[in-house]
């Protein structure tokens, strides 16, 4: 003890480092993994599924998993007229759609973020818009491209670009002053002051806007398929359920809902697996 | 010891060089949707190649507006302001500003590819802008978190690396805008020192906005008091004049009571 009088210093020696941080349980750890939970639910649900359909005893209205996922091997094993291929149409028609209406709001955002006035239309516009399920316009776009390709690619296109578009501006405008004085201060401007410091600080939100757009633009592929498969008798994951019904396979319908559930389950798993290298890595996301 | 301090321009030392910065009847005007405010009113000044200028008023003197000016953010709407004889027209990396707010470093990047990074995007080679990161790194004794991402950093860590990032950039002058306010005391005052150190160590030139009387008393070689409404400076103090540190925040303290008189 060091006591000079007027203040003591006490003198407690350091804990040992082992005593004062100690790892968890192994079974508490595997409950902190996300990957892990999502798992287990989805395993409760394909039980509650397995189960609920046995008990209902309904295999036409109602099949059971085992049941799904022995035709949705068929399906996909079919010598002739595979899922595959209705697969293959249906992420043609998305990512075609995705790229376009990508650049598209690119070009839309450029111009409000520049322009009061490109601000005024993109608000307006999105407004205006936003009530109207993209396959609203499907008659439209009939009428303009005729039964074909052109007309499902104008409206996933149609689909994802406002969604990104807003989320894309909105990001911009959320990057902070300081951050835009640092990038000048750099020399950067313009283009380069967009690319090199607007655009990673207005990540987070552009990543919102383009799952948004993604699911929003399958959402209306897939009605759409639907829609115009049965005047052409071909298209993708839509027509594939909607032609099966038809058929009367009702365990192929319901192996191509799961197909097209587990599709959108991916995408989500790459843009969690980009976000982790990216903005959660660079805290920006929590 | 009302001769120990002059307003206007600083007298000639006897030596006839060129300031490193001049500012002369510099008038900053901005527009809101609303009015037009005058936030400076004709403000002259020099700053000399290796001096700690300090700017010290109170919130709304147009102190951070007229560093604003210098870093090439906005433009006079009269008068002049040059570094080395060249009117600012832009912002550019010969005058580095660290910024109060903790965001002013890339989160994407981590502490070394910050500090790195103006110098890559100004044609400094890799080679040698990593041998600099490396040392202003050390010197604000930041190894360990060199490949740390900013989130991971505390409050007064995140300070240093601007610092170090605006100090490798070799810049002309390195402008400050209250970069300690925001931190706690105790973090503040080692910050404090530690630039003192750091610009006696590269012989850097410093213009550093403040509000705290004590904090420009402490730190200055030179401090500069201004007045709001419009932003005007009122004295020009030398600090090397002064007996002690006590004795110029004394004074200073004087002048700001002075001032503020005038205004009620």
């Amino acid at each position: 003890m060091n006591d000079p009088g007027h203040y003591i210093i006490e003198d407690v020696p350091p804990p040992d480092l082992t005593d004062t941080v100690k790892p968890i349980s192994p079974l508490l750890r595997l409950w902190h993994n996300a990957v892990f939970r999502r798992m287990l639910v989805i395993l409760v649900v394909a039980l509650a599924w397995e189960f609920g359909a046995r008990y209902a005893d309904s295999p036409l209205l109602f099949p059971t998993l085992l049941d799904t996922l022995a035709a949705l091997k068929d399906s996909l094993n079919a010598p002739y007229d595979s899922l595959w291929g209705y697969i293959g149409e249906s992420l043609k028609s998305l990512s075609l759609g995705f790229v376009l209406g990508t650049l598209v709001a690119s070009f839309l955002t450029i111009f409000a973020v520049n322009t009061r006035i490109g601000e005024d239309f993109l608000s307006t516009i999105t407004s205006a818009f936003a009530p109207l399920p993209a396959v609203a316009i499907f008659p439209l776009s009939l009428m303009w491209f005729g039964i074909s390709q052109e007309s499902v690619v104008f409206i996933t296109t149609w689909a994802t670009i406002f969604p990104v578009a807003v989320a894309v501006f909105q990001g911009f405008r959320g990057v902070s002053q300081t951050l835009r004085f640092v990038g000048r201060n750099f020399g950067l401007k313009g283009l380069s002051l967009t690319a090199r410091a607007l655009i990673p600080a207005a990540l987070p939100s552009i990543m919102t806007g383009l799952r948004s757009g993604v699911s929003n633009s399958f959402r209306a592929l897939v009605a759409l398929e639907m829609v115009i498969g049965a005047a052409t008798g071909a298209g993708g994951l839509g027509w594939f359920v909607m032609s099966q019904k038809q058929n009367l396979e009702i365990p192929a319908v319901w192996a191509g809902i799961l197909c097209i559930m587990v599709i959108g389950l991916l995408f989500e798993g790459l843009f969690i697996l980009f976000e982790r290298y990216t903005i959660r890595r660079w805290g920006m996301l929590h | 010891m009302a001769g120990a301090f002059h307003a206007g321009t600083s007298e000639p030392q006897g030596i006839v060089t060129q300031p490193l910065l001049q500012v002369q009847g510099a008038t900053i005007v901005y527009e809101t949707d609303l009015a037009r405010v005058v936030a400076v009113w004709r403000a002259s000044f020099d700053v000399q190649r290796g001096e700690r200028l300090m700017v010290l008023g109170r919130s709304g003197c147009g102190k951070s507006t007229l560093l604003k000016a210098i870093g090439g953010y906005l433009k006079p709407s009269e008068g002049v302001i040059a570094l080395e004889g060249v009117p600012i027209t832009a912002p550019g990396p010969d005058r580095m500003v660290v910024w109060q707010d903790t965001d002013q470093l890339l989160p994407w990047k981590t502490v070394r590819q910050n500090v790195m990074y103006p110098m890559l995007l100004n044609g400094v080679p890799r080679a040698e802008a990593h041998a600099r990161a490396q040392d202003f790194i050390a010197m604000v004794d930041l190894e360990r978190a060199a490949d740390h991402y900013p989130h991971q950093l505390s409050g007064g860590m995140k300070m240093r690396v601007a610092v170090a990032r605006g100090l490798a950039m070799r810049p002309a002058i390195l402008l400050m805008d209250e970069p300690f306010a925001a931190l706690d005391a105790l973090t503040r005052g080692r910050l404090q020192d530690e630039l003192v150190r750091l610009q006696e160590e590269t012989g850097a030139t410093v213009l550093f906005v403040t509000h705290d009387i004590a904090e420009a008393a402490r730190l200055g070689t030179r401090v500069i008091v201004m007045s709001p409404h419009p932003g005007q400076i009122k004295a020009n103090l030398d600090v090397s004049r002064f007996a002690s540190r006590e004795d110029l925040a004394a004074t200073i303290s004087g002048i700001i009571s002075d001032v503020d008189e005038v205004a009620a």
